[in-house]
């Protein structure tokens, strides 16, 4: 009989040691990085400026005039009408949450000239929000919403340089973003 | 002694001490495997996304028309078919988002008294998902002062929840609002100052063909199968010449087809469910009711179509209000209630679904 | 010096070897959640209403019944527009290569206009097929 010191016993328990002292530190020190969702509001903004466009560029009834109210404000050039119409669908609530309003907005129209061949983009400022100058230097960042509008001839007053004769699609591009 | 036999290593035979050190490694090894699994369990976040749900639940609320996605159980023992629905979605149509029907919206939100969801029906049919959630979806039409809530919904918690806003147009029905004063001469004819009574129909034409145009966006349609549609009657006799007339009395009302002039089967008058007859605002059978004096009180008549069956609307359907005059005389030549009025796109004959403006907010959590 | 029984360092070795092996999967694992999209970045990155925009103007302007100026002017803005503002390729046909005023097919009231849709923003890439109605009062 082998009367020798082995060390079986003590490897054995060295060897367990080991691997539980590392599992346990693996599972302990929070390496799963579960990263947070910044962009909720983002999506949410997103999605109601989109719905607001929406809404505005569906004329309420089926009548003989088949123009949208967006493309009636943007062939008459009417920023103020945009602007507080435009307020009142992002204001809207139903009363159930508590309803803070902070956005703002800024919203151009781009056409195209067709000049000869693809054409080229024409664009100009149509309206904006009350305060949108001042909270520009906000750090929150601005979402782009667009509509296609289709109006059923140029704006009144313009030139050519502006706007080809006749009726085209445009597209309005509004920017949105949190004071 | 005895001679020691020298072990070598082919021999079968293991130490304790091997034993006892190998069985506590594999001990341990066990317990090592059994954690493994809780490392990727912890990949899968313990925040339960509750923006995502409310978002999904806005756009099958609010761009999915549903399946099934005409459900206008107004009549026919509505409670029954709510099996069939799979998923609540209040769109008009699916080419039409954002853009909810009435009927829809109605029965979503309870004002239907004979169909209610309970919170559970929400969950399984609009809400989905694994996890009991709570919710609280509103509804505010413009126009109207009440918030619409859906039933088994709560108050919305202090601390955060998902949460979605959608504006949306709400698709009023239409309706035809035939004040007699508005058409003059358009709905008389004369008789003979000899012929003292007669029995004559008022008739209000639907012309399928014409309604149901696949070019019209369902936003704007008059679609009798999937949305009901009204007609009011009222200052009926005001183009007559009351002088000259003893009683008129209005005597109930039928469903004939175009041409044969056969009765429609499932919208016979005594089944009163498939639509809605009331006088002054009582209801009022649609046959072998109490006649009502038309000319000396001034009633508004009110019929309430809640829907055409699929199979009726190959052919157009007159609904006959059946007006009975007494003369009193024979001196002049008389004037009488008849004619037709069509139930189609122009204005001036209906007023056209409405789109109004609306704003619907869901929270879960 | 007599040595002691080495033989049992195999049992050790194992032993480090799989505290190794699950210090490996946790680098592994630990990556992964780093290479996933949240919820509202992949709403907010799919075209749903650009899609949908498009389409509504699509069938809407089919049902009014457009001449070839139209037509040329329609598709010209789209593409142009589309691609210099939403970075997005937007283009159709109608009954094949050009609109024609009978359609593709016809019907009692009706004729039949098939509009091929293709959308692609680098991401995102739609095609469809749409029977649109024009009403024609025989």
């Amino acid at each position: 009989m082998n009367d020798e010191g082995q060390l079986y016993t003590i490897e054995g328990i060295t060897a367990g040691v080991i691997m539980l002292v590392t599992a346990f530190t693996i599972f302990n020190s929070g390496l799963v990085y579960t990263p947070g969702d910044a962009h909720i509001s983002d999506m949410q903004i997103q999605q109601l400026g989109y719905d607001a466009l929406a809404m505005m560029d569906t004329p309420a009834e089926l009548g003989p005039v088949k123009e949208s109210p967006l493309a009636e404000m943007i062939k008459a050039k009417n920023d103020a009408g945009f602007k507080s119409e435009f307020n009142r669908y992002l204001t809207l609530h139903t009363g159930t949450t508590e309803f803070v309003d902070s956005l703002e907005f800024n919203a151009t129209v781009f056409n195209r000239l067709k000049n000869s061949g693809a054409g080229t983009v024409h664009s100009y400022h149509f309206s904006n929000s009350t305060m949108s100058e001042v909270s520009m230097l906000t750090r929150e960042p601005a979402i782009s919403v667009t509509r296609y509008v289709w109006l059923s001839d140029r704006p009144g007053g313009s030139v050519d340089s502006e706007y080809d004769n006749g009726g085209q699609l445009v597209l309005l591009e509004v920017l949105i973003w949190r004071r | 002694m005895d001679a020691i036999r020298r072990i070598k290593d082919e021999d079968a035979i293991l130490s304790i001490d091997f034993l006892a050190g190998f069985t506590i490694f594999i001990l341990s090894l066990i317990m090592v495997i059994s954690l493994v699994p809780g490392v990727l369990a912890g990949i899968q976040s313990d925040n339960i996304d509750y923006d995502a749900v409310a978002y999904r639940t806005s756009v099958i609320l609010v761009e999915d028309p549903g399946a099934p996605d005409s459900w206008n159980y107004e009549w026919d023992y509505p409670m029954i078919h709510k099996a069939d629905m799979q998923r609540l979605g209040l769109a008009v149509d699916k080419e039409t988002p954002n853009i909810l029907s009435r009927g829809k919206v109605n029965f979503f939100f309870n004002l239907s008294p004979d169909f209610i969801f309970s919170a559970e029906e929400y969950r399984d049919k609009v809400i989905f998902g694994d996890i009991p959630y709570l919710y609280n979806i509103s509804l505010k039409v413009d126009g109207e002062s009440k918030t619409y809530y859906a039933g088994g919904g709560t108050e919305v918690p202090d601390y955060q929840y998902g949460y979605m806003r959608r504006l949306v147009k709400v698709k009023e029905p239409s309706s035809a609002e035939i004040n007699f004063t508005n058409y003059p001469g358009q709905y008389t004819l004369p008789l003979d100052r000899n012929v003292t009574s007669i029995t004559s129909d008022f008739s209000v034409l639907f012309p399928y063909d014409v309604l149901i145009n696949k070019s019209v966006n369902p936003a704007y349609r008059i679609d009798p199968q999937s949305e009901r549609v009204t007609i009011n009657l009222s200052n009926i006799c005001s183009d007559l010449n009351k002088s000259d007339l003893e009683s008129m009395n209005f005597a109930g009302i039928a469903f004939r087809r175009e041409g044969g002039g056969s009765e429609i089967g499932s919208l016979v008058p005594w089944k009163n469910e498939t639509y809605s007859l009331m006088v002054n605002e009582m209801p009022y059978p649609g046959s072998g009711g109490e006649e009502v004096l038309v000319n000396s009180t001034n009633p508004l008549i009110t019929l309430i179509l809640y829907k055409v069956p699929t199979d009726e609307v190959h052919f157009p359907m007159f609904v006959n209000f059946s007006f009975s005059h007494v003369f009193k005389n024979n001196f002049t030549d008389h004037t009488y209630l008849s004619g037709i009025h069509r139930y189609d796109y122009n204005t001036s004959n209906v007023t056209q679904p409405e789109l109004k403006d609306a704003v619907m907010e869901v929270a879960i959590w | 010096m007599e040595t002691l029984n080495d033989e049992g360092q195999w049992i050790v070795m194992m032993g480090f070897l799989v505290a190794i092996g699950m210090f490996m999967l946790a680098i592994i694992v630990s990556q992964a959640p780093l290479v996933g999209q949240t919820t509202a970045e992949s709403v907010i990155e799919f075209p749903k209403n650009e899609v949908q925009d498009l389409r509504g103007k699509l069938v809407s302007m089919v049902s009014t019944s457009p001449t070839g100026t139209l037509q040329e002017r329609f598709r010209g803005d789209m593409a142009l527009l589309s691609m210099s503002r939403n970075n997005a390729i937007a283009t159709y046909s109608i009954d094949g290569d050009n609109w024609t005023t009978s359609g593709t097919s016809t019907e009692t009231n009706y004729i039949y206009h098939i509009i091929d849709i293709h959308y692609n923003n680098g991401i995102t890439d739609y095609n469809e097929n749409l029977t649109t109605f024009q009403w024609v009062t025989v």
